[in-house]
């Protein structure tokens, strides 16, 4: 028998879901009042996802080119102290934010106008859907996960903000979100957390608008 | 490994100003022991593991509940932690505890965990530098990984007095026939596997083998890391319990467990307090004979 069919998901877990889960506990201590920022940036966020106005696209992606950047700055040293295996997600993080300042540049040759409504609540669900999973999952709200400060929001944003915008560029800033959205279900799947496939169902949703936006050309 | 008396009263006392222990008493209460067959030395039957439990990275919270489960554990008698480079903070987290409680009557076990030969020395000492101890009781190397290259560093580092123990580790019945050969090949004086009712590969050949060559036995996932204790939850205590003084189904676990002759550690990883206690109380009093031990192992099966 191989040695690789005796290990589990389980095996590959080196923490439990309630230090898991303090992490963001911790996280929105030290940033407190951030985040209402935060959430209102959120909101504006799903505003421009809704209306695309081109400045505002050009302020969305640089929104969340920051958030990223929060999170590669901040979130990950915390979460690599428990995983060692996060010190690897630093390097996409940062590719992750320099395709979010790219499309930021080229953002003001996107189509303008309404383009569905997938996009913009899929943002809306990230914003202000995401973090009452805490309370779901029988967490405080003082382990609520942020746009910013937690990855699996700002991941889901991201794939909502960019189906919303369309283009190259906004494809290739998903690549990245969607990798994490993946992981972040194995994670919590592995925590035997039963909320796991939110970011599985985020990354589907968004993949299947756009796939059908891409046949309606 | 002993203290003195006095060092003992100055640490209860510095626990008790430090709020950490309560009603807790001194270091020194006597657990039961074994005899670690290499050296004729007694150890305490049942250890603190660190897997998953004690990693919880910089968490001032939660590491301050892991240094009172390690104060809880050495009140109760306890002392071989184990933990291993490959356990994310659970190393540093060690090495809090032990700054907040020191002193205190260590046995420290810890592993190498490195596909490279080279890298081990300085990951011996990083780790030694984590838990802040002068120097390891224990070296493993963990799952085997290159321990071709490893085993010479650590026995070199026993022959100039830089550790005491060397030995290896596997868990989950994996590679047991390489692991055999190790044993065969090199001089340990422990090896760490799983074993518990229901995981009982290895008294096949590994038990037999450590017993035939005088290595003593540590015992990793007693509890199938937390699953079997869960399926137990609810699940009213046997009479044949009470027969061995088992107030939980940890204790009879681990009572099952310790009642091998081979078997010189179990390890069991918990964050609670009582569970601690628990565990290493589940060390004293009666023990399980062969029949009782496969009554108990049937129950587990059937359940």
């Amino acid at each position: 028998m191989a040695e690789w069919s005796t290990y589990s998901l389980e095996d590959f877990i080196l923490f439990s879901a309630r230090v898991y889960f303090r992490l963001f506990e911790v996280q929105n201590a030290a940033f407190w009042p951030l985040h209402i920022a935060l959430l209102a940036f959120g909101g504006a966020l799903t505003w421009v996802a809704l209306r695309r106005p081109g400045i505002g696209i050009v302020a969305g992606f640089v929104g969340l080119a920051l958030c990223w950047a929060l999170l590669g700055s901040t979130f990950l040293p915390r979460y690599a102290a428990i995983n060692w295996a996060a010190e690897y997600l630093v390097p996409l993080v940062w590719l992750e934010v320099a395709a979010l300042a790219a499309a930021a540049i080229l953002a003001m040759s996107f189509n303008r106008g309404f383009a569905g409504w997938t996009g913009p609540a899929v943002v809306a669900y990230a914003a202000f859907g995401h973090p009452l999973t805490a309370l779901v999952s029988g967490r405080s709200l003082q382990a609520a996960e942020v746009i910013g400060l937690a990855p699996d929001p700002t991941a889901i944003a991201t794939l909502g903000f960019c189906l919303a915008i369309g283009g190259r560029i906004a494809a290739v800033a998903c690549v990245v979100p969607a990798l994490w959205c993946l992981a972040s279900a194995a994670t919590l799947y592995g925590l035997g957390v039963s909320a796991w496939w939110i970011p599985v169902a985020c990354l589907v949703v968004t993949a299947v608008a756009s796939t059908k936006a891409m046949l309606a050309r | 490994m002993t203290l003195s008396r006095r060092a003992l009263l100055a640490a209860g006392a510095g626990l008790a100003a430090a709020g950490l222990t309560g009603a807790m008493p001194a270091y020194g209460a006597t657990a039961a022991t074994r005899t670690i067959p290499s050296t004729g030395e007694t150890v305490p039957a049942v250890g603190l593991g660190t897997w998953i439990t004690f990693n919880v990275g910089d968490d001032a919270v939660l590491r301050d509940e892991c240094a009172a489960v390690m104060a809880a554990f050495f009140a109760a008698g306890g002392r071989m932690i184990d933990s291993s480079p490959m356990y994310g903070s659970a190393q540093a987290v060690v090495g809090h505890g032990l700054q907040k409680l020191e002193p205190v009557p260590v046995f420290s076990a810890d592993k190498v965990w490195t596909s490279s030969g080279e890298d081990g020395p300085t990951q011996v000492e990083r780790s030694r530098a984590l838990w802040t101890v002068p120097r390891f009781d224990l070296l493993q190397v963990h799952n085997l990984l290159a321990y071709e290259e490893h085993l010479p560093m650590l026995l070199d580092m026993k022959a100039a007095g830089q550790v005491r123990y060397v030995g290896i580790t596997t868990s989950e019945g994996r590679r047991h026939q390489l692991f055999e050969e190790v044993m065969r090949r090199f001089p340990l004086d422990f090896i760490q596997v799983t074993y518990n009712p229901l995981d009982r590969e290895v008294e096949d050949r590994i038990l037999p083998l450590a017993a035939d060559r005088g290595i003593g036995v540590i015992v990793n996932r007693p509890f199938q890391q937390g699953v079997l204790t869960r399926r137990l939850e609810g699940e009213p205590l046997p009479p044949w319990a009470g027969e061995i003084g088992a107030a939980t189904w940890a204790q009879a676990i681990l009572k099952f467990i310790l009642a091998h002759p081979a078997v010189t550690v179990a390890i069991p990883a918990t964050t609670r307090i009582d569970h601690v206690r628990d565990n290493v109380a589940a060390a004293s009093g009666t023990m399980p004979d062969g029949t009782l031990r496969e009554r108990i192992a049937a129950h587990l099966r059937d359940l």
